[in-house]
């Protein structure tokens, strides 16, 4: 099994980006538009399909919109940075966030010398003209519950005037128990959503679609539920490791063709690690080092 | 490493003939075999015990720790030593502390490659003599040391080290120390020892000690063969010769800039066990000069060097260019005469006038020539408020000027930020038209660069720092060219050049505009509140029309003009409702600097609402016959309800109460229930809704 060399240097073929609708996605999307307009926290593990299916659904959305019906609407998704917890005007600073990122740069001005109650109008009338009424917010985790308390008076000036507006808060982090301590906040969450790892079989199902070239279910092939097992093994049932284990093996298969046996995926997953433990393991030694020239 | 390597995989190996192994391999040599094999395909190559036990998963380690119960390093070493034995396992000799392994049938020994053991020692030994051969002479410690870190590959080497080999090398003959100055403990060099000394031993000085003391030498020298000349005394050399003559040989550079270094390394010489040198003290005077040892007060003349003042600042203003290498300002002479007792003015004249007399070239009276026409010294110009002045006139000097106050516009047009947020613009015909403008003004820039870079020698300036510039300058226009010429493909319609000029208010104008908003306007002094209020909010242009300050028209007096656009957009800012700062912000943030609507029109043809939307914003504030037109087309004509709502504002902004009629037809025609009441809304509020510029 060939290394990829500098001798035989190929630029990686671009694919076109698959999203699988899963029967979990379609049920997430379809609880999320039940309570529209309304907030909605989805949950869950780092790389278990969250952002995926949030993308996912700002596409649908806006690919099916139509400006002569009247109930359409757009929707806008973005990961939001951190505004910690007593750094001061943080509803503002929530309030900005939403507004730099679902329409554009807000004016200094403003920021800095109009109460928050007047950024949330301006954004609102901001969003009633892009006719956007969904906006995810995500890495909510990132967020004080100020922040997020800032965010949801944008919720509150929407019905003041009239515009529907729906915020979905996705994170992981303390998200739910942040939320729950403050009954404002907590009250104005309309649907929880909660992601899990895919089950083997739910991943041989996501592995049978996404590559069916290697994975298509073949009773008379026990291999194939062995490299299934396997790959469970290694990326355990995140979508979000799995994928990229998928582009590795599909580059070396590009290079140099070989049977897929579970000592050639392992292969293919040590490399990875074995550089990994390695980086972390110089990175400890140098601080340690540079520690003990600070002493 | 060579994939040559690999030879197969292991899927058809037979197993050997052994008892019980071959017919019932034992789980736990399996799990083992194929952890070795995996680290070999990971590495390519034989592996530590270590690194196969990297390559087992969780739960294999769980049933190897089950079925022993030893630690994993030996049940693994134990297992491979087995699987070694029956012939399934290849295993090296001993490299440093360990042995590696790999899968028989899987590797060819003959292309492993190992690390490098070669002791640390003898690497030294090694870079010494490449440093010697490169150098062409025996080194100093420090020196080694340098050479060796600045080697690729060898800089994670403790310094300690490195001074640890040099010395054990000694220790043992490899390495001989040649004594420089004092004994063996002393200062000194060090050579391999197949090395022959004569040939090898520094000739020039190596310290900084050494370096003045020489230096004084050679002045000393100059001195007496200009006296015997004379057929005078010579003059003792002052600490300001030294210090220039230092400065022209380029060498320890760094110890100039502390003028206290060569004072202490002057008394360090003068007081040592076996001085060099000793000072001595004109009468009446604290000012201190220098002579050699054996040289006696009544051997030298203690009289004044210099005529006169001018010929005194002349001296020190060629001595400080020559220090500094490029034009001076008065500051500098300053210090340059106070370290120099030589130097100093007798008359109480101010430097300032001394230095403007002296450049001043003096003009004929009655048509008689001045006696001395001879300009001493050349002003060059200004620079942050300084003059700066050289005792030559050549275009070589002029241009360190020139290159300043370029270097200065470049690093105020900050092109490369300019270009990064050209790259967040909505609009994509507004982005190119932002990049052409910033192509325009750095083309200026090129251009000038490239005059200065014409020159054979810029003085002040190295031409490393000149072409550095241009090129970054280069750079920018040339990645600014290929972004246009690739963006503009999709929009072969737009303009050629871009329109520079952009119309602008005197702030007897803007003042006429602000006075319905800020009525105290009308009472105070509009210039001074404009200034100190607004300051750079709204940018200001030179104006094209200047002539004179008191002229009595206002467009003629106006040195310079408030950018219109830019006062709308602050008015708008600072005083609009909601919908008015709305569209103001994407303005401001879309256009920068651009006032071209030929760029910001074929936008409002763009699939994109959000484009279509941003589009009305600027054209709200661009107010030009075109943009009216479109707006209201795109008022009645465009699919989105949010960008018709605005260009009904946008329109009613621009033309006001003109608007209205317009307004109130649409108010009763547009399609959708939310535009009527907008335009309903306009027309009972229109006072109050948009501001009024007309």
């Amino acid at each position: 099994m060939k290394k990829p060399t500098n001798n035989q240097f190929s630029f990686p073929v671009p694919v076109d980006e698959k999203v699988i609708e899963t029967d979990f996605m379609r049920e997430v999307m379809n609880r999320t538009l039940m309570v529209h307009p309304g907030n909605v926290i989805w949950y869950g593990e780092s790389r278990v399909g969250k952002t995926t299916t949030a993308r996912h659904m700002v596409q649908t959305i806006n690919e099916a919109f139509d400006p002569y019906n009247p109930h359409a609407f757009r929707a806008v998704h973005f990961e939001v940075g951190e505004i910690r917890a007593w750094t001061g005007n943080e509803q503002k600073k929530g309030l900005k966030s939403l507004y730099n990122s679902a329409l554009s740069k807000i004016d200094d001005g403003l920021y800095q010398h109009d109460p928050s109650e007047t950024i949330a109008q301006q954004l609102i009338f901001g969003l009633a003209q892009k006719n956007i009424q969904l906006i995810f917010i995500d890495e909510a985790g990132n967020l004080s519950l100020d922040a997020i308390r800032g965010m949801l008076m944008a919720y509150d000036a929407a019905k003041n005037l009239d515009h529907r507006l729906s915020l979905v808060f996705i994170g992981m982090d303390d998200l739910p128990t942040k939320v729950l301590k403050l009954p404002q906040v907590k009250g104005r969450i309309h649907e929880w959503c909660y992601f899990e790892p895919y089950k083997l079989d739910g991943l041989a199902d996501l592995l049978e679609k996404l590559c069916p070239h290697f994975f298509a279910a073949d009773d008379k092939n026990p291999k194939i539920a062995e490299n299934v097992e396997c790959i469970y093994e290694l990326c355990g049932g995140f979508p979000g490791l799995v994928i990229p284990f998928l582009r590795k093996l599909e580059r070396y298969q590009r290079i140099d063709p070989e049977e897929l046996t579970t000592t050639y995926l392992r292969t293919i997953h040590l490399r990875t690690t074995i550089d990994k433990e390695n980086a972390i393991n110089k990175s400890k030694e140098i601080h340690k080092e540079v520690s003990k020239q600070k002493k | 490493m060579k994939n040559d390597s690999l030879k197969n995989d292991t899927s058809n190996i037979e197993f050997y003939k052994a008892g019980r192994w071959c017919d019932e391999p034992k789980k736990e040599h399996l799990i083992v075999l194929q952890a070795l094999e995996i680290a070999n395909r990971t590495f390519s190559r034989v592996v530590t015990v270590a690194e196969v036990i990297r390559a087992l998963l969780p739960k294999e380690i769980n049933i190897l720790n089950e079925k022993y119960k030893s630690p994993m390093t030996i049940i693994v070493s134990r297992t491979l030593l087995l699987l070694h034995k029956r012939g399934k396992v290849i295993k090296t000799d001993k490299v440093g502390k360990v042995h590696y392994y790999g899968v028989s049938g899987l590797l060819n020994l003959e292309y492993v490659e190992l690390d490098d053991f070669q002791s640390l020692r003898s690497k030294t030994l090694k870079f010494v003599q490449e440093a010697v051969l490169e150098q062409k002479r025996a080194l100093q410690m420090g020196e080694i040391i340098d050479f060796i870190v600045n080697q690729k590959g060898v800089c994670s080497i403790d310094l300690k080290i490195i001074r640890q080999n040099v010395l054990s090398l000694k220790e043992t003959g490899e390495l001989i120390k040649i004594p420089m100055r004092g004994n063996e403990k002393g200062f000194g060099v060090y050579l391999p020892k197949n090395f022959d000394p004569e040939f090898y031993l520094p000739t020039q000085p190596l310290t900084w000690l050494e370096f003045v003391l020489s230096i004084f030498n050679e002045i000393w020298e100059e001195h007496k063969l200009r006296a015997e000349n004379n057929g005078a005394k010579p003059f003792p050399v002052s600490i300001g010769e030294i210090r220039i003559r230092i400065a022209e040989s380029k060498k320890f550079s760094e110890k100039l800039k502390d003028s206290q270094i060569l004072i202490s390394t002057l008394l360090q010489l003068a007081k040592t066990s076996t001085p060099s040198i000793r000072k001595i003290r004109k009468p009446c005077q604290k000012l201190v000069f220098w002579l050699p040892l054996d040289v006696s007060d009544n051997e030298v003349n203690l009289g004044d060097f210099y005529l006169n003042d001018a010929e005194r600042i002349e001296e020190a203003v060629k001595r400080t260019s020559i220090r500094y290498r490029r034009p001076v300002k008065l500051s500098e002479v300053k210090e340059e005469v106070d370290l120099d007792a030589y130097l100093q003015p007798i008359s109480n004249v101010s430097y300032h006038i001394l230095l403007a007399d002296l450049a001043r070239k003096r003009s004929s009276e009655n048509g008689i020539q001045p006696k001395s026409n001879r300009k001493r010294i050349y002003r060059i110009g200004k620079l942050k408020g300084s003059s700066y002045y050289y005792f030559e006139n050549t275009p070589e000097v002029y241009a360190f000027i020139k290159f300043q106050h370029l270097e200065q516009k470049w690093n105020l047009l900050s092109p490369f930020e300019e270009l990064q947020k050209i790259e967040s613009c909505i609009l994509p015909t507004v982005a190119i038209g932002r990049a052409k403008l910033v192509l325009s003004e750095v083309s200026h820039i090129f251009k000038d660069l490239e005059e200065i870079q014409s020159l054979n020698e810029i003085i002040g300036i190295s031409k490393d720092i000149v072409n550095s510039l241009s090129k970054e300058v280069l750079e920018i226009l040339l990645q600014t060219k290929k972004w246009i010429k690739k963006s503009q493909i999709l929009f072969p319609d737009l303009p050629i050049e871009v329109k520079t000029k952009s119309k602008g208010w005197t702030t007897h104008k803007l003042r006429e505009v602000l006075t319905p908003f800020y009525h105290r306007l009308s009472k105070i002094n509009a210039a001074d509140y404009i200034q100190s209020h607004i300051g750079e909010d709204i940018k200001r242009f030179p104006n094209p029309n200047f002539k004179r300050i008191n002229l009595k028209e206002p467009q003629f007096a106006a040195a310079y003009l408030y950018d219109e656009s830019d006062a709308l957009i602050y008015i708008a800012k600072e005083w609009g409702g909601v919908e008015c700062r709305y569209h103001a912000t994407v303005a401001s943030n879309e256009l920068g600097m651009l006032r071209d609507p030929g760029f910001v029109i074929p936008a409002l043809e763009s699939e994109d609402f959000n484009q279509r939307l941003s589009a009305v914003s600027c054209l709200a504030f661009l107010p030009c016959e075109e943009g009216n037109k479109r707006l209201l087309d795109t008022a009645v004509n465009d699919l989105d309800a949010g960008v018709r709502q605005s260009s009904l504002w946008a329109y009613g902004l621009i033309n006001g109460e003109k608007s209205i009629p317009f307004i109130k037809e649409r108010s009763l025609q547009d399609e959708t229930p939310k535009v009527r009441k907008f335009a309903q809304l306009l027309i009972e509020n229109s006072d109050s809704v948009w501001i009024k510029f007309q």
